[in-house]
């Protein structure tokens, strides 16, 4: 009798396990910024994850201005049955520095999801900087997922 | 002196439905009416929109998501200023409200949830 209570007890534990354990699909996530050491700055974020039964993707978009510069952000995002897109720019200026930060995600119920982000600063008689941050996750990446305990 | 705009904003998800458009005045007072999404509206697509800008010593932010799924879809957008003037829109299977704050100093308030 004891010997089958503890056996009954393993196998409520097995399904409690199992029951928790949940798969995750990856979300694909970029991001850029311009250095934030001159008057004027601009960062972009975005992430996409694609499912077959869902789609979602996200975006930010900020830009900063001081003495006198101007700051500039939008964002759009639109999605049907089969995907969902997004596109966030933030641009900033002044007299002698310009930032602009720009990133599109893409998510596809069956195909990859891509996010890709630019930055650029360009302070005047200086080279510009130029960061890139790119993800791409692939249909069989997703179909793995990851799995929490 | 930081000048702040939210130029446009717009959310749409499926069919058209009056949005709830929840309105603070600068003074403090809020403002409450119903507004057809159709006019609320951007474009005529499945999507969200926000964009904003500012000028002197200020910040401008702007925020997108969209989503889709068996179970429903989602649209929300905002945008707003270091002043804490914002814009913000949301609409989903459950309904679409709007919220304006151009109270002056007040923290950036983003309703989400419908």
């Amino acid at each position: 009798m004891k010997r089958l209570i503890l056996a009954s007890s393993a196998i409520a534990l097995g399904l409690s396990g199992a029951a928790m354990a949940q798969t995750t699909t990856p979300s694909t996530t970029t991001s850029a910024s311009t250095p934030t050491t001159g008057d004027v700055s601009a960062s972009t974020s975005g992430t996409a994850t694609g499912t077959p039964n869902s789609v979602e993707a996200g975006g930010t978009s900020d830009a900063q201005a001081a003495n006198g510069g101007t700051g500039n952000t939008s964002g759009s995002a639109q999605f049907n049955d089969n995907m969902a897109n997004q596109r966030s720019v933030a641009t900033a200026r002044d007299a002698d520095e310009r930032a602009r930060s720009m990133t599109h995600s893409h998510a596809s119920r069956n195909g990859a999801d891509v996010s890709h982000s630019t930055s650029i600063y360009k302070q005047q008689g200086e080279k510009p900087v130029i960061s890139r941050d790119t993800q791409v996750t692939t249909p069989k990446e997703k179909a793995a997922g990851t799995t929490a305990p | 002196m930081m000048s702040f705009l939210p130029l446009a904003l717009a959310a749409t998800a499926g069919a058209s439905q009056p949005c709830h458009e929840i309105h603070y005045l600068p003074d403090g007072t809020m403002q409450e009416r119903w507004v057809d999404a159709d006019i609320a509206a951007e474009d005529s697509g499945n999507g969200a929109s926000a964009r904003s800008s500012s000028s002197g010593n200020g910040q401008s932010h702007s925020s997108v998501s969209v989503s889709s799924s068996s179970s429903g879809s989602r649209a929300s957008s905002s945008s707003s200023s270091a002043n804490g003037h914002s814009v913000s829109m949301t609409q989903d299977d459950k309904g679409c409200r709007i919220v304006i704050d151009d109270r002056d100093g007040s923290s950036t308030q983003r309703e989400n949830e419908p």
